[in-house]
């Protein structure tokens, strides 16, 4: 087995150590603090070079958009850059602490207290990761506009047909927003999938309620009219369905999941110091 | 700190590069900066070499085979050479063959861009009766019996539009898309969730051009408009500003131009202040009456929704439309009040024209003689009808 | 009536700033800095009531004032570190220039729109502003530290910032489950006000990491009094409306 020189395995280490250090990770994020910051005007001024992002994928997105609008985009990129080296920078330094706390022969009483702030800097890098997938690797079936009650669309693959029909609208009607009068706040639309073996399966849609089948969520992006009493502006009862298979989801979600934890444990190890200093002051106040 | 302190340095050299290096890409980017006088019209268009061009929300980005087109409800379509194949994964009522030579069209502004690209012919339904057009060649379209009235945006009759073959409708109401998807005829979406910047607006013409094979007729509309937007410029610099609002109150709603419309961004390049400047959304966006009353009291002049074929002869008039309006300054003797002539909405092909009377209005001092050909400056009271229009 | 309130909460607010300058009127200031907590929390109350099931617009800054003026009662009333009666003082003054930028700039024109009708869209403003609270008392405690050079500062401004720092995180992470419920993206760019979380995120970040790990001491107490400057520019000026000068007084009564 080849053995690997001094030299390399120095230098290796260097980089581990420099890539790790603390003062890297601060200045990273000042910086990404003040890039972030710089982006606020570009992106206002700009919206309309950033809302296709979530369509047409991170991928697609900096090689057209971001690439021909760099005057206003160059900060993502440094963003991108920022994360990047964040991200390595948060897996080295947790990686040396949380080796430090359960390495061979190192555990002691009370480990998993300390464990609670590299729960979080795991969590950043999963979360992280996870955003990076789905922003590269989700995919986004055509915008479909749909009729309640009317004809079937047709999915792609397995997923078969989808058809809308209206079931229990909740209308608004409340005084409090005279103009919110008669509109509706959730208008009841019922997805009933079938399956090219006719089985179907019927799901509830909502803003803020997408319906999942088969590993794709349908999410309710607009639906016309949004008043049940004067039809609007837009002549036709129609749903608008943004339909997404993101396998990144879970990720993220488990990230923000994992993030939480390590803030209970931060907060339970704060609380156990509390209480141990307390402990300790208690014979001294009474002495 | 050592660390740190070159890390600050390093990347915040490299921050600076990015904002020098971005102002030199800027130049060859694909969206118009309305202060940069240099930009040249030719570097701004989609022939296919660059790849991509996006028009506000609107974008073409070229592929193998195809061109996937990004319309203004964010449905990914294809555009694909007549008789050439249809790429994969596209539904047939998501490929448009080009060029395209039938269009059923929904809005004025759409007709007005198919004239500037010369192809006011392709036009073979619309939604709104000859009577209301005020333009000669969709008179004569009816005339001829080529292009056919389907009835009103609200209550369009399909097979009508189905008997007239397009080969896409193009329409600002997304609500159509279903049951055309049915009638196999693909739906080009033209409007936006978000208002139409002013850039949008010279430039939507671009992003129509590549489906009728017209880019140059494209060129010369952008280079005209632009000229006139530096001639308002010009004549305005330095002029005491005014200020403006647009919008209007309806039933229990108040709705007004956001300051991200194209209006906005005009008034405000015509050397003027836009009331509702700080507003940013979809064009005819919801604010509170009290926010509107208020903007209204600090102005000169006011821009109504409505039109004079809609009503509004006079201040009074519009007053007894809406008698909440009775605070607005343009309201009173002294103020200044505008309603659009039914011609406005249908002269989006003139635009250089609209822009040029939108800051003539503004600065009356800078245009002497000039004579209102799209508006109409309401009088105190109603007075006799002479001009014909309803 | 939300104007009255406004209006009230911004004086009493006002006038507890002055009553806290002489240390003689310091409990009459306190007792009145109680009170516009009162009634600035009747604010939020009337403005949620309207909005409900959605969540009320612009609400960020305006909110912000009872909230850091309750914490700043609990940090400021305890102990006797020197400054204390100072950082009261600030506090009372910060809540009151915030109830003056919602008089002079308000920003509460726009409706509440259907997608806000979410718990996540109301636990991510809610948290919004308990976090800006928060990391205002930090940056109060860091320009108390380099005033007083009192080196019981640096917990209390540790402590702020943890506080701080977890409300935020959960204001963004709430945010990212109504986006990735509402939109299927964890982030949305229909705003550009997004990366004013995302800064401000990275900016405390980075102050929590020099705080926990004592390191850099000047550099950190700095940073932690120009937090006052960085919530103030980030993330209150993008929720200010217009100038609208005088106050509108017509229609209160």
């Amino acid at each position: 087995m080849a053995t690997v020189p001094g030299g390399i395995l120095k230098l290796l280490k260097k980089i581990w150590t420099v890539s790790g250090h603390l003062d890297l990770a601060v200045a990273i994020c000042l910086l990404l603090a003040v890039d972030a910051a710089l982006a606020y005007p570009l992106i206002q001024k700009h919206l309309t070079t950033f809302i296709p992002l979530g369509e047409v994928g991170l991928i697609t997105w900096v090689t057209t958009y971001g690439r021909y609008n760099l005057g206003h985009t160059f900060w993502f990129y440094g963003l991108m850059l920022g994360l990047i080296l964040l991200g390595i920078n948060t897996f080295v330094c947790t990686t040396n602490r949380v080796w430090a706390i359960l390495g061979p022969k190192r555990r002691r009483k009370g480990w998993l207290y300390k464990l609670g702030p590299h729960i979080m800097h795991y969590a950043v890098l999963v979360m992280v990761s996870g955003y990076l997938g789905s922003y590269t690797l989700a995919q986004a079936l055509p915008g479909r506009a749909l009729i309640p009650d009317g004809p079937p669309l047709k999915l792609p693959g397995e997923l078969g047909f989808l058809s809308v029909s209206v079931e229990n609208p909740v209308v608004y009607q409340g005084q409090r927003l005279p103009f919110f009068d008669n509109w509706f706040l959730d208008p009841g639309f019922q997805l009933t999938f079938t399956g090219p073996d006719g089985r179907t399966v019927k799901k509830h849609v909502a803003y803020n309620k997408p319906a999942r089948y088969r590993g794709y969520n349908f999410y309710l992006s607009d639906f016309y009219p949004k008043n049940s009493v004067s039809q609007g502006m837009a002549g036709y009862k129609t749903v608008k369905l943004s339909i997404r298979r993101d396998p990144a989801a879970i990720v993220y979600m488990v990230g923000i999941l994992l993030f939480a934890c390590g803030i209970i444990v931060y907060l339970a190890d704060l609380y156990r110091k509390s209480r141990l200093t307390s402990a300790k002051e208690k014979p001294h106040e009474i002495s | 700190m050592k660390y740190l302190s070159l890390l600050l340095i390093l990347l915040l050299s490299w921050l600076s590069l990015g904002c020098s290096s971005s102002e030199t890409q800027s130049a060859a980017a694909t969206r118009l900066e309305l202060t940069d006088e240099n930009v040249d019209p030719q570097n701004t268009a989609y022939d296919g070499s660059a790849g991509f061009l996006n028009v506000g929300e609107y974008s073409l980005i070229k592929k193998t085979g195809y061109t996937e087109v990004h319309d203004g409800a964010g449905r990914t379509m294809a555009l694909v050479p007549r008789g050439q194949p249809h790429p994969p994964g596209f539904e047939p009522t998501m490929v448009i063959e080009t060029p395209v030579q039938r269009v059923a069209v929904y809005s004025s502004f759409d007709v007005a861009m198919l004239n500037v690209l010369g192809q006011a012919d392709t036009i073979v339904a619309l939604t709104s009766p000859p009577e209301a057009w005020h333009i000669d060649y969709i008179k004569e379209g009816y005339d001829s019996g080529r292009i056919v009235f389907v009835g009103d945006s609200g209550a369009v009759d399909y097979e009508l539009i189905k008997a007239q073959h397009p080969d896409m409708v193009m329409t600002w109401d997304p609500s159509i898309v279903p049951m055309m998807d049915t009638l196999g005829i693909p739906v080009l979406v033209t409007s936006t969730p978000v208002a139409t910047c002013l850039s949008t607006q010279i430039r939507f013409v671009e992003f129509l051009a590549p489906f009728f094979g017209e880019e140059e007729k494209a060129h010369a509309f952008y280079g005209r408009v632009r000229k006139s937007l530096a001639d308002i410029r010009a004549k305005t610099a330095g002029l005491p500003k005014p200020k403006a609002m647009w919008g209007d109150i309806y039933e229990k709603r108040v709705l007004v131009e956001p300051g991200n419309a194209w209006v906005a961004e005009l008034i405000g390049l015509a050397q003027s202040d836009y009331l509702f400047d700080d507003v940013y959304g979809t064009s005819c966006i919801e604010v509170s009456i009290e926010r509107f009353l208020y903007s209204g009291r600090d102005a000169d002049l006011y821009f109504t929704y409505r039109s004079v074929g809609q009503g509004v002869y006079s201040k009074e008039a519009l007053l007894r439309i809406n008698p909440l309006l009775e605070g607005l300054k343009p309201l009173s003797a002294e103020g200044r009040a505008l309603a659009p002539r039914p011609v406005y909405s249908q002269s989006a092909d003139r635009l250089d024209e609209l822009l040029t009377e939108i800051a003539a209005i503004l600065h009356p001092e800078a245009y002497p003689g000039y004579e209102l050909k799209y508006f109409v400056e309401l009088p105190v009271k109603d007075v006799p009808r002479t001009d014909g229009e309803s | 009536m939300e104007k009255i309130l406004l209006y009230s909460w911004t004086v009493i607010f006002g006038l507890a700033f002055f009553l806290a300058l002489p240390s003689k009127t310091g409990p009459a200031s306190t007792n009145l800095a109680k009170l516009g907590a009162l009634v600035a929390l009747g604010y939020i109350f009337v403005r949620y009531y309207r909005a409900w099931p959605m969540t009320p617009m612009f609400m960020g800054s305006v909110a912000v004032a009872p909230f850091l003026v309750i914490f700043g009662l609990i940090t400021f009333s305890k102990g006797s570190l020197p400054g204390r009666n100072l950082g009261r003082g600030l506090v009372f003054f910060l809540a009151f220039f915030l109830g003056i930028l919602a008089t002079v700039w308000p920003k509460d024109f726009y409706l509440p729109f259907l997608k806000t009708a979410s718990i996540f869209s109301q636990a991510h403003l809610a948290f919004n502003f308990l976090g800006k609270a928060a990391f205002l008392i930090s940056g109060i405690w860091g320009l108390l530290a380099l005033l007083t050079k009192n080196p019981k500062a640096d917990s209390q401004i540790r402590l702020w910032l943890a506080v701080g720092f977890v409300f935020w995180t959960m204001s963004m992470l709430t945010g990212e489950v109504w986006s990735y419920l509402g939109w299927g993206l964890p982030v949305v760019w229909d705003e550009a006000v997004i990366v004013c979380f995302m800064a401000t995120w990275f900016f405390y970040t980075a102050l929590l990491h020099l705080f926990l790990t004592g390191r850099h001491p000047a550099i950190r107490q700095i940073l932690a009094a120009s937090g006052l400057i960085w919530i103030v520019v980030i993330n209150i000026l993008p929720d200010l409306g217009p100038t609208r000068w005088p106050p509108e007084l017509s229609g209160l009564w």
